[in-house]
């Protein structure tokens, strides 16, 4: 696992109103479930503006923050287990495996399922 | 079990038109986040790493079939299919989208449920012994008096808004299994020596960042002044708890800066002023509620002192695996309770599927009487089995995953959800548990290792309770890598005990390791094949466990 390096630049991220669902601001000021589509933000330069400017969203997200990240090939790498956790879903099953029903349990990965 | 009465239901009933309300308002952009945020835990709904999560009261953790039914059913329309059971014998949904929520709370109500104060600083559930009613080493079941604090604290005006939340266990077994001595309060069912029945008073107890056993402020406390006595414990902490520093907010800090002597004594002069006010105890009250709590009507049965023994040593290994672990004795002839694990491989420890729990109801109503009690050890029990129906029930049990043979073996942790639901987390245990429950699952073994507790937490708050298990894990951050602190010798029962840190933390890799090395330095010293390892621990000290553990690290 990546230690936590302070990256060379931040990403904006919040929780949805609607389901809490981790998501992070783009560019055009609408916001994603999907990390590589951030907006990346040189650090301490545009970050607090947009921090501001993302708490004006109140009624579509919550509480939002800035996390450090890297930059490859143009795209964000996240540094901390915390935030790969939060863009993934849980890392181990959430669901039992039933006797009655054992056909969908690959449909019921985390992850697979946080992507639906 | 208690039953709603007319102002039960409507104050039910209203609380859920009301924050019905509060939700499209937040939705509709009426009222912010920072508004909306303490109504939200007020109803139980909290805001974590990826999604919402409901946590859901069951009273001193006792479900009826219906209440288990709709349990399934919400983590079936609501949720994604599975609910989770948790250490303060709640259940709680991972995935709620927000506009559902006042419908889940809707269909709780129907079944005489609700989320209400399950968090937030306010009294919580209250939580008891998971055996409470059929016990024998019982002297009284507490449930009824869990039930009279129940109603006593909910919407209790003065207590809304607390230094901090506020925990209370109630035991009437001899045995503590409530962790009476962890609690804000500790309440025992005693008799004094005339005879007469009353209460052990303990407070300041808990785990969090700074443990605490908690210390009896009252030996003996007569049955008829119970709720006025916490009220006065309540007033008294409300008043002089600190408010200035959420993590010395406990009341376990008030007790401690203040000394017992000195918390004793403002709890006693508060007291003398509502010790015969309305919250004066009558026997006529109750027995109003004790009425809800009357034994079921048992057969009578012959008792075979040597069946169970019998049944250990079966053909079928599993069973007799499954009787000697999970079976435990009950008051009344011929019946037994039986312990249903949640620790299996592969599934987080406390999780339970929709289709689970709807079979699991038909289960209870056919086997256990149509109860069934959560326990805080993130397990189920049966209270009211007929030792005869082991063997059927074992088989039912079995199909639907639910016979594991390992109650209070290596592999029945407690683990807080961690890292992967919670914001607070520092680390995952979920992980570690899994791995611990993948190292350990050939049965004799573990039966060679015997009663052995590990309890693992992904954060200084200690929602896994790492601080009282034998073995005691804790999940820290490295500079942004999982690390695991080791500390051996807690206990949370009646040698009530907080465990030690070892020495420097282990990584995610070596952790099982580490905990395989203590559990062959416990066979290797251990000077009987009965010797316990906590009470080889506390022989040995934790030395010869260090030097094992970092010999080569």
């Amino acid at each position: 696992m990546a230690a936590r390096n302070k990256g060379t630049h931040v990403v904006i991220t919040a929780n949805r109103t609607e389901d809490g669902a981790s998501v992070y601001l783009r560019a055009d000021g609408t916001w994603s479930e999907k990390v590589a589509d951030a907006e990346i933000v040189v650090e301490e330069t545009t970050q607090e503006a947009r921090i501001a400017w993302a708490r004006t969203q109140e009624r579509y997200v919550c509480d939002a923050y800035a996390f450090s990240i890297n930059v490859e090939a143009g795209l964000p790498v996240i540094l901390t287990k915390r935030e790969e956790i939060r863009k993934d879903g849980p890392t181990v099953p959430y669901r039992r495996p039933d006797q009655t029903d054992q056909t969908d349990q690959a449909d019921q990965a985390p992850r697979a399922a946080k992507e639906a | 079990m208690y039953v709603y009465d007319e102002y039960d239901q409507r104050v039910v009933a209203e609380r859920v038109a009301q924050f019905k309300h509060q939700v499209q308002r937040r939705i509709d952009g009426e009222i912010t986040e920072d508004e909306f945020k303490p109504i939200r835990l007020q109803n139980g709904l909290y805001m974590q790493l990826h999604a919402y999560m409901l946590r859901v009261a069951i009273p001193y953790g006792l479900l009826s079939t219906k209440q288990l039914r709709m349990l399934g059913h919400i983590a079936r329309v609501y949720d994604r299919g599975y609910g989770h059971f948790s250490t303060r014998q709640n259940i709680q949904y991972n995935w709620p989208k927000l506009e559902e929520v006042p419908n889940i709370l809707d269909d709780l109500a129907s079944v005489e449920m609700h989320a209400i104060q399950t968090s937030g600083n306010c009294i919580r559930n209250v939580t008891s012994d998971h055996l409470a009613g059929v016990a024998r080493d019982e002297l009284e079941d507490p449930r009824p008096y869990c039930e009279l604090i129940r109603q006593w604290s909910t919407f209790h005006p003065e207590f809304a808004f607390l230094p901090r939340k506020f925990k209370i266990a109630v035991t009437g077994a001899t045995t503590d299994r409530a962790a009476v001595r962890f609690h804000d309060i500790g309440v025992r069912i005693v008799l004094n020596e005339a005879g007469e029945r009353g209460f052990e008073i303990i407070a300041g107890g808990g785990m969090g960042r700074t443990p605490h056993v908690g210390p009896v402020i009252r030996s003996f406390l007569p049955y008829p002044h119970l709720l006025s006595y916490l009220e006065a414990i309540l007033r008294v902490y409300n008043q002089y708890g600190r408010r200035d520093n959420k993590f010395k907010a406990r009341i376990k800090i008030l007790v401690s800066e203040l000394g017992v002597d000195e918390f004793r004594s403002r709890v006693e002069e508060e007291w003398e002023q509502i010790r015969d006010s309305a919250l004066l105890l009558t026997e006529a009250e109750l027995d109003r509620v004790r009425h809800f709590f009357t034994p079921p009507t048992y057969e009578t049965l012959p008792e075979d002192p040597n069946a169970l023994a019998a049944a250990t040593l079966s053909s079928n290994r599993a069973y007799g695996h499954f009787v000697r672990n999970n079976v435990k004795p009950h008051k009344q002839a011929g019946y037994c309770a039986v312990m249903i694990s949640l620790k299996v491989p592969g599934i987080p420890p406390g999780d339970v599927s929709d289709t689970q729990m709807d079979a699991l109801a038909d289960i209870v109503d056919e086997y256990s009487l149509g109860e069934l009690v959560v326990t805080h050890n993130q397990n189920l029990c049966l209270p009211h089995v007929r030792q005869r129906d082991l063997p059927a029930l074992f088989e039912r049990l079995q199909a639907w995953d639910f016979a594991a043979a390992n109650i209070d073996k290596v592999t029945d942790t407690i683990s807080c959800p961690g890292l992967d639901y919670c914001s607070l987390a520092n680390a995952r245990s979920i992980p570690v548990a899994l791995a611990i429950t993948d190292r350990y699952q050939d049965i004799d073994y573990l039966e060679d290792i015997g009663e052995v507790s590990i309890k693992i937490s992904g954060c200084i708050n200690a929602c896994g309770h790492h601080h009282v298990g034998h073995i005691g894990i804790l999940g820290i951050d490295k500079q942004g890598v999982e690390a695991y602190q080791l500390m051996l010798g807690g206990s949370p029962s009646d040698d009530a005990s907080i465990g030690k840190v070892i020495g420097p933390a282990f990584s995610r890799e070596e952790i099982v390791d580490a905990v395989d090395t203590v559990l062959k330095t416990y066979l290797s010293l251990r000077s009987s094949d009965d010797e316990r390892f906590i009470d080889c621990y506390r022989r040995t000290g934790f030395q010869p466990f260090k030097d094992a553990l970092y010999a080569n690290h």
